[in-house]
């Protein structure tokens, strides 16, 4: 297998590039995170007074250092803060039991003040023109730390205290030379970016003035209008040229100069935001006739729009689960963005054309799969915990003429509100007697529910029986279908800009053994994360939701069923269990409360992982 | 890299004395960086595929290998003379190790593991026979790429190698800078030590100024490694496929079809760099791995099939993708994902409007 390069090796920065994108495409830099928000938790924790913070944050820049592109500021910082970790004098502990002796202490310090010093001020000074003092002068490096490095190369080790000393003023310098300048650099926006925001929004105020022109013009002379129609085409053009460079850019700043004025477009419940700059396009109205008329011209700016409200959606609810501390802004926006995205799929519904006797005429069309990734994505969203974007997916299942899912959804999201208004009535009454008979009620219903869809759901399901294969398993395979995406994100169903990944460890990743009872402890554990103050009412919260997603996987009948006895639904496929093991697993859920038989139990599709991932992986069991 | 081929007399005479001796060579070829060793290398050959059906190639450089990217130590066979000495181009090595790293001091133990193991893979192919019955044809000579050491721990690592491999022929390339050059004579012996003979053949470089000093051809070694990389991810398409520039390549990578497998039928190891367990797929993710096999035989050194980027990662459907040219049928036996400190080209990552999450435009020029 030869191979020329085939490449042009004479012109390796391709200078086919267009204008504008060379400039922004050479300014980018590769960063070992894939976001600011990890860059911001990693500030964050790392100068938090919680030793677990710290070292969650020693493990991410652990992390960074693995993939080879780290910034020395980061590197160094996490260095000090790792050895004053193991400094019993920074722990506060008193009692003389120290993993390190004095004299390692003094080493550790030492040469991570070295490495600090080489490291930053090497590379702003030219070759020899000037000492490493004048160079660490001019960026205002402490004096200290210019001589602990110096002690330490070539004389005695540094003292501890003085070291130790050093260490804190190195820290206070890292703040102030790296970590704040670039927290507010990347805040405002490089000037890159900040340009191309900048024209973004100018070009989307230039339409919407232009449209404004034309609405109050309406009454004046035809040449006048004529006039202004040129205007709104020109201005059209503009932002969809825009946007086919850097479509998520677009949307994100559409979003955002939405959410800015979102109280004028009736979606804020509570007051946020709410001065508005001057400049900004005010009205509700207004912005929906910009999106209809961008819209006519590039029918992938709703979806990409909704895409991006629904992302921004589950990070800030996954960002309620990992991150501390809680403040009220942040449900607020959860709240702003569930509003708006009911909002945008009104226009959307304006748009996409309604299903005429079963043949749609179509000038606008978005696909049904475009409409159900959605759909699905809004089911899922609703699985982190709450039923916010829920009123919308019945909508989408209406604009997909789709009246069994909505049906379906209805029941949904009706089975998943008695699941909250039983925990709210557990939290705000302590007696676990009356709870728990309630809870038992809730099941039984839920049982019932669950009963009545199976013996209601349509035979065409396709059940995945995994037994052992006879031909040799195949690990490498390439993937059935995939969409243009960036490196790094997973593919979207929608628009080419991808989605980040989830990276964190799922714990239950070796668990595709059959599981037992223990299992399922744990998994009460897991969930028990998210908030650690309610335990017992989480450990029911996860009973129901077992319950409910039970509901939300039935996709078979009974007569299927007949056939999988002593099997469970474990992941998306259906695994062999044993009797031991079921009946470990039954007694598993008597301890919530519910008396269950072995039977139910065998023919019970217990989701034992984590439910969303069915979702994503069986879509038909919605539709 | 466009420059002329220099070869001067005194090369091709040395190149034609090690062709046409009489005993099967192992030649290395070693002096300081820029100094034209692979030049030559490249020159040894084509002269010696004149004479032999096949050649075999030892490349120790891991910042710039002739016919493997970056970060490989390998062993090549080679049967077919290159014609155009200036156009690198990728072949697919007999063995290979993934070391990960385009410097040997990241760890020089394992490092001289891996290059025993290909010299003793080499012996075993095609040594094996008695000298006697093997006629010029079926003889396969050896030609040992390094490095460009002359001090330190990369001067430490080549007496040793020079030490195990004990090459028939060792060819020192001197430059006018006396100090930078390796030591006059058998440097790696120590006296009164039987050993093998050896002819050493010291070589001036190919440019000399008017002054006879030697000009170095300055390479650019990260431009080099990235568009090594870049000709390496470019064989994922069939070459009539019309992909000329890299933005073009990076284009059809986003939207190429990656394989997928299963997490748990994949292990992960960090060779030089300790990662949490609970980090481990925010390590992988956008970054090149090492596609390795873990083999019964060896468990510490897993033979590498080739290089794959993780362009993705889905932890709640518990797959790995993976873009890479290896063809599937190889692709089966790889169990094992090596992470190294193998840097992703960043013309890869920058498509328009499908820019990767890890070029940021709002980093501060100060690091």
């Amino acid at each position: 297998m030869d191979s020329h390069l085939g490449l042009n090796i004479q012109a390796p920065l391709d200078p086919s590039m267009e204008g504008v994108d060379l400039t922004i495409q050479q300014s980018f830099k590769l960063v070992p995170w894939m976001s600011w928000d990890e860059w911001c938790f990693v500030k964050d924790a790392l100068f938090s007074s919680s030793f677990s913070e710290v070292s969650a944050a020693i493990r991410r820049v652990a992390m960074w250092r693995s993939r080879g592109c780290i910034p020395v500021a980061v590197d160094v910082t996490a260095s000090i803060i790792e050895i004053r970790q193991k400094d019993p004098f920074f722990r506060n502990v008193i009692d003389g039991n120290a993993e390190q002796s004095e004299e390692m202490l003094s080493m550790l310090y030492s040469m991570a003040i070295m490495r600090l010093v080489n490291g930053v001020v090497e590379r702003t000074r030219k070759k020899n023109e000037i000492s490493i003092a004048e160079a660490a002068d001019a960026i205002d490096l402490p004096r200290m730390l210019i001589d602990v490095r110096h002690e330490g190369s070539h004389r005695e080790l540094p003292s501890l205290p003085l070291v130790r000393l050093a260490s804190s003023k190195a820290l206070d310098w890292l703040k102030s030379y790296y970590w704040q300048p670039q927290k507010s650099s990347f805040f405002v926006g490089s000037d890159v970016t900040t340009n191309l925001r900048k024209e973004i929004k100018q070009k989307l105020l230039e339409l919407a003035s232009s449209l404004n022109v034309n609405r109050s013009t309406q009454s004046s002379s035809l040449l006048k209008r004529k006039h202004s129609k040129k205007d709104i085409a020109k201005a059209v053009k503009n932002v969809l040229r825009l946007y086919s460079s850097d479509s998520s850019e677009v949307a994100t700043i559409v979003i955002e100069m939405l959410l800015k004025v979102s109280e004028s477009l009736g979606l804020s419940k509570v007051g946020y935001n709410s001065e508005s700059e001057g400049n900004d396009v005010q009205s509700g109205h207004d912005w929906k006739a910009i999106i209809l008329k961008l819209s006519c011209k590039e029918p992938e700016l709703l979806p990409t729009l909704l895409r991006v409200v629904l992302n921004k959606y589950v990070i800030q609810k996954n960002g309620e689960e990992y991150l501390s501390s809680q403040n009220i802004a942040q449900s607020c926006q959860i709240d702003q963005l569930a509003c708006l995205f009911e909002w945008l799929l009104d226009i959307l519904k304006h748009v996409q054309p309604k299903m005429s006797g079963g043949k749609p005429e179509r000038s606008f069309n978005l696909p049904d799969a475009t409409l159900f990734e959605c759909l699905h994505k809004c089911v899922m969203a609703s699985s982190l915990g709450d039923n916010q974007l829920f009123p919308s997916a019945l909508v989408l299942a209406e604009m997909m003429g789709n009246s069994a899912l909505a049906d379906k959804l209805l029941k949904l999201s009706l089975l998943s509100v008695n699941a909250e208004a039983d925990i709210e009535e557990f939290s705000s009454n302590s007696d676990s007697g009356s709870f728990f008979s309630a809870q038992e009620d809730s099941i039984h219903q839920a049982t019932e529910d669950f009963e009545l869809f199976k013996s209601s759901c349509p035979r065409n399901s396709n059940v995945k029986l995994r037994e052992n294969p006879v031909e040799p398993k195949r690990r490498w395979k390439v993937v059935n279908s995939w969409k243009q995406c960036p490196i790094g994100m997973l593919p979207h169903a929608i628009g080419f800009s991808g989605r980040l990944p989830v990276l964190d460890i799922n714990d239950d990743t070796e668990e595709t053994e059959t599981p037992n009872g223990s299992d399922q402890d744990e998994r009460g554990q897991s969930r028990r994360k998210r908030e650690p103050e309610h335990d017992v009412a989480i450990i029911d919260d996860s009973s129901l939701k077992r319950m409910r997603e039970t509901t939300w996987n039935c996709e078979s009948d009974n007569s299927t069923l007949e056939g999988l006895t002593g099997h469970l639904m474990i992941d998306g496929f259906w695994k062999k269990v044993s009797e031991d093991e079921l009946n470990a697993i039954s007694s598993a859920i008597k301890v919530w409360g519910l008396p269950l038989n072995l039977p139910t139990v065998s023919h019970l599709q217990a989701p034992l992982r984590c439910s969303s991932t069915k979702g994503a992986s069986q879509p038909t069991s919605v539709g | 890299m466009a420059e002329e081929i220099i070869i001067p007399e005194e090369w091709s005479n040395a190149a034609d004395t090690i062709a046409y001796g009489s005993t099967t060579m192992v030649a290395l070829v070693c002096g300081p960086k820029n100094s034209g060793k692979t030049t030559f290398s490249r020159h040894l050959l084509n002269v010696l595929l004149q004479r032999y059906k096949k050649v075999a190639y030892l490349d120790t450089d891991v910042g710039q290998p002739e016919f493997t990217t970056p970060g490989l130590l390998s062993l090549t066979v080679l049967d077919k003379v290159t014609p155009d000495l200036t156009i690198p181009c990728l072949k697919t090595p007999e063995r290979c190790f993934f070391f990960g790293d385009t410097s040997s001091k990241r760890d020089p133990t394992t490092y001289m593991t891996y290059i025993f193991a290909l010299y003793d893979y080499y012996r075993k192919l095609y040594c094996q026979f008695s000298k006697s019955e093997s006629s010029d044809v079926a003889r396969v000579p050896l030609v040992i790429n390094t490095p460009g050491w002359v001090k330190g721990v990369g001067y430490d690592i080549l007496v040793d190698m020079l030490k195990y491999i004990s090459p028939t022929h060792v060819i020192k390339i001197c430059i006018s800078a006396a100090r930078k050059n390796l030591p006059a004579g058998t440097f790696w012996l120590t006296d009164g030590v039987d050993t093998p003979p050896v002819s050493v053949l010291e070589l001036n470089s190919a440019r000399r100024d008017s002054y006879n000093r030697s000009l170095l051809v300055q390479k650019d070694a990260r431009l080099f490694r990235d568009l090594r990389m870049i000709a390496y991810f470019r064989q994922c398409f069939p070459s009539n496929k019309n992909i000329t520039t890299i933005k073009e390549l990076a284009h059809a990578l986003a939207a190429h079809p990656p394989y997928e497998i299963s997490i748990s039928d994949i292990k992960i190891k960090h060779l030089h760099c300790q990662v949490p367990k609970s980090e481990t797929f925010y390590s992988l993710n956008a970054t090149i791995v090492g596609l390795a096999v873990s083999t019964e035989d060896c468990k510490d050194m897993p033979h590498c099939l080739g290089l794959g980027i993780v362009r993705g990662i889905d932890t709640f459907s518990h797959v790995l993708y993976v873009i890479t040219p290896v063809p599937l049928h190889n692709l089966e036996k790889v169990d094992l994902l090596l992470q190294g400190f193998l840097e992703i080209p960043s013309s890869l990552l920058q498509v328009q409007g499908c820019k990767s999450p890890y070029m940021s435009g709002d980093v501060l020029p100060v690091n």
